[in-house]
């Protein structure tokens, strides 16, 4: 079942690469953080209650509730262009992400894993990897907020995988901490938006050597 | 006591907050000042107990801390002067002061947390506490300056965690069930260098947008040459410092480990990198402030070349951070006065300064030497030392390279700095109120400290370094 959820996943990382609307990126989000709540809480099925109750409550409330509202507020307030801008045509963006995916798999595949769950793993790479490669080939600032995010997606994924023994203040300060750089790079696209007109990264070129 | 240190930091930055009178707040920051030298000298007194299960003050630790808690005096004094000469509005006084104060609660906490994860957050901490300090100008510029910060540091940190959760394949599959430096780097033998590489490899590239190393140094150079220049002090030497001593505490488990020579490959790739870059960079670059910060990215990118180098190498990196830190402060603290004369940083329009400031004048040109590495300054001795464990480590056209690119960062600093002492650039400059001798005083304190150092150094210090050298062969 978690097999069928992760490749749902990685078929919404092919969707962000065709999306043309910032909202349908905020709605793929929101598709993401459904997906992540539902892994988690069977992957996770075995663990005591009250870190289980931590993780579904950081999925549900902050990936798929607060976060995107926060984001379509910025958008809604700014005024920004409802297109996404991107700087590669979206055909060649489709074909990037899927040798991304590919290359994750087989990439996963030739590595022993031992206990690791090799599907966990894969798209966890992979979806680093878009996260990486849409921050590099959009234009608005908000999508690489949203970029971002994805890449937040993919470390959750491997830090299912990896089942790690950390302990639970460790992971509430991962969360807070998450939850206080969305705040501030919210914070700072607002203020983007207040100084210049259109937020692109193309206005951020007035300091270098 | 260490919970007692953080809970009294955020008491003291939120009270900030709600300050109406100037006097109020030089009390706060001084109460502030006697909090972090109480708790140094209580974790120099306690070395290597831990507390609260995370936190144990090691000596690599509790060196870097000393060194934090000497240079906020001077840092907090240079701050104050810099809002009282730009007649700063109260509101934007107390955020700047009072994120001053997280941003150092964040770097002890840094230096000292004794938990890969631990380490992790307070660097995301060091991050959100800075972007105040880099937009106190509220300019253009500024924006950008943090908005790239942010940015870059948080994608850099996300890539940190991704080798955390890496680290923590090769720690489950070892079958242990703690995740503490020391425990780690005993039990280093046992794990899986496969993973450990992977892990080290995203841990090194995500710490180096703090200590300001190859891939990720970008968005720091353009962070330090926007904010003032007391925070910008901070952000060049205990900021680089703790992406240093966060980089060195995952060197040293890998180290212990048969993927060693391996990682010394990869800081060597890094660090040679940084080096030429910076030397690229500070040939071009027109501001005083970014040709510091990139100065900063050589200087950082030597220790790593000792890092890698290994044997007396070791001594040498931490050698040199520590004397580079003092230096840098010191040249940032006379930019501020530079910037203020000036009202500008740009290398074209600054210039005579030795005319219109004689004492700032003399500081800069002790500084100039220091941070060139000429021979009364102390880092003559680490630069020299690295050298000689490159020699030993039979890399000499390397080192030859290495050689030739401090040659050209040599002539673009002098080029800046003898222009701005002796060259006027203007027929005229706006007079200003000469600036007292006290202002250049924690200047001439912080450069002495680091020919001492080099030249004489004390017993405490050498043992300091050794024992910290020690635990890594």
């Amino acid at each position: 079942m978690t097999h069928v959820l992760l490749v749902v996943f990685s078929m919404t990382l092919l969707y962000i690469g065709i999306a043309n609307r910032l909202f349908t990126y905020i709605n793929i989000l929101i598709l993401q953080g459904v997906i992540l709540s539902g892994v988690a809480s069977i992957q996770l099925h075995d663990m005591n209650w009250g870190n289980l109750a931590f993780v579904l409550l950081e999925t549900i409330i902050f990936k798929t509730l607060l976060i995107p509202m926060f984001l379509k507020n910025i958008i809604r307030r700014n005024g920004i262009t409802r297109e996404a801008e991107p700087f590669v045509p979206n055909f060649v963006s489709l074909i990037i992400i899927t040798l991304m995916i590919v290359g994750s798999f087989l990439g996963a595949s030739t590595i022993s894993m031992g206990n690791l769950d090799t599907v966990f793993f894969a798209v966890a790479v992979s979806t680093v990897f878009v996260g990486l490669f849409i921050i590099i080939s959009r234009k608005k600032i908000v999508t690489h907020v949203i970029a971002y995010l994805v890449i937040e997606n993919g470390i959750f994924i491997l830090s299912l995988a990896v089942g790690n023994e950390m302990p639970m203040l460790v992971n509430s300060g991962i969360l807070l901490d998450i939850f206080v750089s969305i705040l501030v790079l919210g914070i700072f696209v607002n203020k983007i938006g207040d100084v210049f007109k259109e937020s692109d990264v193309e206005q951020l070129n007035q300091l270098r050597d | 006591m260490i919970i007692a240190y953080f809970i009294g930091v955020f008491i003291l930055g939120c009270t900030f907050f709600l300050m109406r009178r100037r006097y109020a707040q030089h009390i706060t920051a001084g109460l502030l000042i006697l909090l972090q030298w109480s708790f140094t000298a209580y974790e120099l007194y306690r070395m290597n107990f831990t507390g609260f299960d995370f936190f144990t003050p090691d000596e690599l630790g509790v060196l870097f801390l000393v060194i934090l808690s000497l240079l906020m005096l001077p840092a907090y004094y240079h701050s104050f002067l810099y809002l009282e000469k730009n007649n700063e509005q109260m509101r934007v006084r107390n955020i700047y002061l009072a994120m001053l104060t997280f941003f150092c609660g964040a770097m002890s906490g840094v230096y000292l947390s004794n938990h890969v994860g631990m380490t992790w957050i307070f660097i995301e901490l060091t991050t959100v506490s800075s972007c105040m300090l880099i937009y106190h100008h509220r300019s253009v510029e500024s924006l950008e300056a943090t908005w790239k910060y942010i940015f870059v540091c948080s994608v850099s940190v996300a890539l940190s965690f991704i080798g955390v959760l890496f680290l923590s394949i090769a720690v489950t599959r070892a079958g242990l069930e703690d995740f503490t430096y020391s425990v780690l780097i005993e039990s280093a033998s046992g794990l899986d260098p496969f993973w450990l590489k992977i892990g080290f490899l995203f841990l090194f590239s995500g710490y180096t947008v703090k200590a300001g190393l190859f891939p990720m140094f970008t968005a720091g150079v353009d962070a330090k040459d926007q904010a003032p220049t007391p925070a910008a002090a901070l952000l060049a030497t205990c900021l680089c410092n703790g992406g240093f001593v966060a980089i060195f505490r995952v060197f040293r488990i890998i180290h212990n480990n048969e993927g060693g020579a391996w990682a010394q490959k990869v800081i060597l790739v890094s660090a040679v990198l940084s080096v030429a870059i910076s030397a690229y960079y500070m040939v071009r670059t027109k501001g005083y402030k970014r040709l510091l910060a990139y100065s900063g990215v050589e200087h950082i990118g030597l220790a790593a070349i000792g890092l890698a180098m290994g044997g007396p190498g070791f001594f040498a990196a931490l050698l040199h951070v520590v004397l580079h830190s003092f230096v840098k402060a010191a040249l940032f603290f006379q930019f501020g006065q530079v910037s203020y004369i000036f009202k500008t940083v740009n290398r074209n329009e600054a210039g005579n300064y030795f005319r219109i400031n004689v004492w700032g004048g003399l500081a800069l040109l002790i500084g100039f030497f220091c941070i060139t590495a000429m021979p009364p300054s102390g880092m003559f001795v680490s630069e020299s030392l690295i050298f000689l464990s490159m020699i030993d480590q039979r890399h000499l056209p390397l080192m030859i390279v290495v050689m030739l690119l401090l040659t050209i960062i040599i002539w673009s600093l002098g080029r800046s700095i003898f222009g701005l002492l002796f060259t006027p650039k203007k027929s005229e400059y706006p007079p200003v109120k000469r600036l007292p001798l006290a202002e250049s005083v924690s200047q001439y304190v912080l450069l002495a400290l680091v020919i001492w150092l080099g030249i004489y150094p004390p017993d405490f210090f050498v043992r300091f370094l050794t024992g910290i050298v020690s635990q890594l062969t």
